[in-house]
């Protein structure tokens, strides 16, 4: 098997990363991490008005980060621990990509 | 407010060879095509770079955007469908230092929010609704009893 992979991202990971570039949002998955809220309760407690949190569940929604649920009248928003499970395995196969091209260019430099 | 540090990788590895051979196979072509793609063209000085050629996979263009002689060289790259790599690429960011024996070489790569997401697009659609939701979840629950 070819050490030569040539650089390729899954496209999730792109979104994810995406999402998580951003200092806001990793606030408010950390505060999702801790316990479930709603968008009323994570602008009580974090120094973002409420339309803004309202957009930066939106992007961790469609990258499958948070999910929303009713509760009575409430809808409480939930981080969803599988998305950054999958995205540290997609880290970590690129991880084992490195391994394996570094391990070529080792064998490389020192059998020349 | 965490700190919301780049998502990034980092791998090393040790090699029993001096520093020059180390540094030729990270910025030549032929030393590139030794470990890496099949082929490369290498234009080497800061803002040049070239293609790297994976066959079957087709062309990706890298452009050298950090070079210190022999401590340090980072690509940008992407795969030549981006019509300019501007538009995104991952930063590979390799360090060499001296190590008893040999040359230790360490790639850091970040940058994989600046990629182009395919299905951004779709998303994009989806983001108006779930924006327009949002705002009537938030007026439901003001709402009174």
């Amino acid at each position: 098997m070819s050490a030569r992979t040539e650089p390729s991202v899954p496209s999730e990971l792109v979104a994810v990363c995406g999402a998580l570039s951003d200092e806001t949002r990793w606030a408010i998955l950390a505060e999702l991490g801790r316990s479930d809220a709603s968008a009323s309760g994570l602008a009580q407690r974090l120094p973002v008005s409420r339309q803004a949190i309202a957009k930066h569940l939106a992007v961790l929604q469609q990258t499958g980060l948070v999910e929303s649920r009713r509760v009575g009248r409430e809808v409480r928003y939930r981080a969803i621990g599988a998305t950054l499970s999958g995205t540290a395995r997609a880290l970590d196969r690129i991880g084992a990509e490195w391994d394996r091209r570094l391990a070529a260019l080792k064998r490389a430099v020192e059998g020349g | 407010m965490t700190n919301a540090d780049p998502i990034s990788i980092t791998r090393s590895v040790d090699i029993r060879a001096p520093r020059a051979a180390v540094w030729a196979a990270l910025t030549t072509a032929d030393g590139l095509a030794s470990w890496f793609p099949q082929s490369a063209t290498m234009d080497l000085r800061l803002g040049g770079g070239g293609v790297m050629t994976f066959e079957g996979h087709g062309d990706y263009a890298f452009r050298i955007v950090e070079l210190s002689e022999p401590d340090v060289v980072a690509f940008v790259w992407a795969s030549a469908s981006l019509p300019d790599i501007n538009e995104g690429g991952t930063l590979a960011r390799f360090t060499l230092s001296d190590i008893p024996g040999g040359t230790r070489v360490t790639v850091v790569e970040s940058g994989f929010e600046k990629l182009p997401d395919p299905d951004a697009a779709a998303r994009g659609n989806e983001e108006g609704w779930e924006l327009e939701l949002g705002e009537l979840r938030d007026m439901l629950e003001g709402a009174p009893e």
